[in-house]
């Protein structure tokens, strides 16, 4: 298996606190590292499921 | 949570003035993620990167929103502004209640989803404008639970409209899909269809007509009281959606809430670290359909933090080991969003697949790691359990952990020297490899060990035979070879085979839930097979279970006399074999390497039109390599 580049890290900015109306206007460049790196964990397939269930239990 | 930050944008924290903190996990909070455990604190720290998280997508979502404009609003719901204006008006009330919306798992599922969605990601069948009128829906739970005056207009799921964690109003099925008017004055909740209304009024917890309101279970444990949700109706509550709501009967509600208490009892004696952690970390239950005895279904995902989706147990113990098994996943998909545990495949990779002892199908390494960490926590329960456990329970309990601990190890033996392993994904494997050698040295009774090792046995050989396949150049090399009448198969015959998923396979797991059934109730509906009680389960494998593997092996050799060979036919003579010394090379090979003898025997059948004896083929195959050799490899 060839070895990717290595991995981001801990990159989830810290919104603690910040209300909800001033989320809309957040302009930063961390605010919009990790909104990059979101948005591709979400179209990473591993991202949407991490279950416990077995396909054949599922029905 | 060490959160070194400034403060140019309200965030709190001491960081340079020109960036926000980003989170970190603590040194004590990384370490007992990383062995498997995490106390209420940690659950803390997940909780709030969780939070930024989510705000984050949050954010993302009113960007995509705003950018489409017409595309998500003006249909029968609320803007996608409206709903956020209502958001931001409740917050200044009632703070902690957004929170609680917001934070919810159902809420995950739903921002991720609606993202992928309003990304051209996702191909749900629901409209659009459903998918982003959620917010409203989310925007109104928030302002009833405040008390806070509103009317606003929302998706209604064939005539379900839910508010998420208060209750659901039920109005005539106007169609598939359609909106509905929520509106709160002075404390008085209404929710009006087409020509309908529900008027709830100011209990929003007493069932009125058309009202359903949301059951929420306190799980009392001495020294505190954590509450659960058990959620019927959010659109979002099975990680898929929107689906409508699973309304549960009284008498359902009744088991689930003796369940949860008795699961909840034992946790708080065996996994009280467990059982402190899931105060917080637990959010909500979604009920699923019940399933067969010994086949619980239940699943959590890593963008719906805190919430489990199960079917009814059979028993409190097996629905603690369900829960730990999930809170499991929890954790680690939270750890996941921090720190990653494997380097991402580069896009022209292809992805390898590997043997999960406790899966129907070949799993990628994400999957694998989660599904080691999960089991992990089911062992170190079983662990504990065992020595609480009483009367049948007590071997039950046994067998659960000679199980897991066994089939724990073998796979993090299979993973790690993976080259995708971060620092930390290395280190995840070195502690849980550490803890789970010491299990293996730990002493578990002779008869329950043998039935776990014969049922660890079953489900690899199973696997085996139904996803691997040697090369087609060894297997025609050793029809040839046979019809020579060499004395041994050919040397390609040892090579590493191939992985070819089979996408039939199912029920692989028969052999251990037999075992439970023996281990339980020895006479019980499980022994006839006509009954059906064990899925998966053919007339060889109950004989097998009961012990008797001379009837098995005869059972099975006149079906494949007589041409029934079906797969997982091949490994169950293997076991069947076992214990018998003129036997032993075809049953070594059988159990070790199935897919030798049914591919070999298929392309005889194929080329000939007659069937070679299984015994004699396994035997002559088993006469070259008595090796566990358990390499294989992808074919693309």
């Amino acid at each position: 298996m060839e070895r990717a580049e290595p991995p981001a890290g801990a990159g989830i900015v810290d919104l603690s606190g910040v209300p909800l109306e001033r989320l809309r206007t957040l302009d930063y460049p961390d605010v919009s590292e990790s909104l990059e790196r979101l948005l591709g964990d979400l179209d990473d397939p591993h991202s949407v499921r991490a279950g416990g269930s077995n396909p054949s239990h599922a029905e | 949570m060490r959160s070194d930050a400034g403060n140019p944008t309200g965030v709190r924290g001491g960081a340079p003035p020109d960036r926000p903190a980003v989170h970190r996990l603590s040194a004590d909070g990384l370490r007992a993620l990383l062995g498997g455990d995490g106390d209420a604190g940690v659950i803390g720290e997940l909780s709030r990167a969780e939070r930024s998280r989510r705000m984050l997508l949050l954010r993302a979502f009113l960007d995509r929103a705003e950018a489409l404009g017409p595309a998500t609003s003006g249909h029968p719901t609320a803007s996608v502004t409206e709903a956020w204006d209502l958001l931001v008006r409740t917050q200044r009330v009632s703070p902690e209640v957004v929170e609680a919306v917001l934070m919810a798992p159902g809420a995950g599922t739903w921002v991720s989803s609606a993202l992928r969605r309003l990304r051209d990601r996702d191909e749900s069948l629901a409209p659009l404008w459903a998918v982003t009128g959620h917010l409203a829906s989310l925007a109104a739970t928030a302002a009833t639970r405040a008390g806070v005056d509103f009317s606003l207009s929302v998706p209604a799921h064939r005539g379900f409209v839910p508010l998420p964690g208060v209750g659901c109003a039920v109005l005539p099925a106007g169609g598939d899909w359609a909106g509905a008017r929520i509106s709160l004055d002075g404390g008085d909740l209404r929710i009006a269809g087409e020509g309908n209304e529900v008027r709830v009024g100011t209990d929003f917890a007493r069932p009125s007509p058309g009202w359903l309101p949301a059951r929420r279970l306190v799980l009392t444990r001495s020294g505190s009281a954590p509450e659960l949700l058990l959620d019927e109706h959010g659109p979002y509550r099975t990680f898929a959606g929107p689906s409508v709501p699973r309304i549960l009967s009284d008498s359902e509600a009744l088991a689930w809430e003796s369940a949860l208490a008795d699961a909840w009892s034992i946790l708080g004696q065996d996994e009280p670290t467990t059982a402190g952690a899931m105060g917080p970390g637990l959010a909500s239950l979604a009920p699923a359909a019940p399933r067969e005895r010994f086949r619980p279904y239940s699943s959590s995902a890593g963008e719906a933090f805190g919430g489990v989706n199960a079917s009814l147990p059979d028993s409190g113990a097996q629905l603690a080991a369900t829960l730990v098994h999930e809170f499991q996943h929890i954790k680690l998909g939270a750890l996941t969003h921090l720190e990653p545990l494997l380097h991402p495949l580069k896009p022209a990779s292809e992805e390898e697949l590997f043997y999960a002892p406790w899966r129907d199908d070949p799993r990628p390494l994400e999957g694998l790691l989660q599904g080691i960490y999960a089991f992990f926590g089911v062992a170190r329960f079983w662990r504990a359990h065992m020595r609480r456990a009483e009367g049948g329970q007590t071997a039950l309990a046994r067998f659960e952990f000679a199980l897991w601990r066994e089939k724990v190890w073998s796979a993090l033996r299979a993973v790690q020297h993976q080259e995708r392993l971060t620092l930390v994904g290395g280190r995840l494997l070195e502690i849980l490899a550490a803890k789970c050698a010491q299990w293996l040295d730990e002493e578990v009774s002779d008869c329950e060990l043998r039935i776990a090792r014969q049922a660890i046995a079953d489900h690899r050989a199973r696997w085996r035979e139904h996803h691997l396949r040697p090369s087609s150049k060894a297997v025609s090399e050793a029809v040839r070879a046979w019809r020579r009448g060499d004395d041994s198969p050919p040397a390609a015959m040892s090579e590493a085979a191939d992985l070819v998923p089979d996408r039939h396979a199912a029920y692989l797991d028969t052999a251990a839930v037999l075992a439970r059934h023996r281990l339980t109730a020895p006479e019980g509906d499980w022994t006839a097979p006509a009954r059906g009680a064990v899925r998966g389960a053919w007339e060889a494998d109950i004989l097998l279970a009961r012990g008797e593997r001379a009837s098995a092996a005869r059972t099975l050799l006149h079906d494949a006399r007589a041409g029934n060979l079906r797969t997982g036919t091949w490994s169950s003579l293997g076991l069947a074999l076992a214990g018998d010394p003129a036997m032993a090379s075809a049953s070594r090979l059988l159990i070790h390497h199935p897919e030798r003898a049914r591919s070999v025997y298929e392309a005889w059948r194929e080329e000939d039109g007659e069937r070679p004896d299984p015994v004699s083929l396994a035997g002559w195959l088993g006469g070259a390599d008595s090796r566990d050799d358990d390499g294989w490899v992808l074919r693309g």
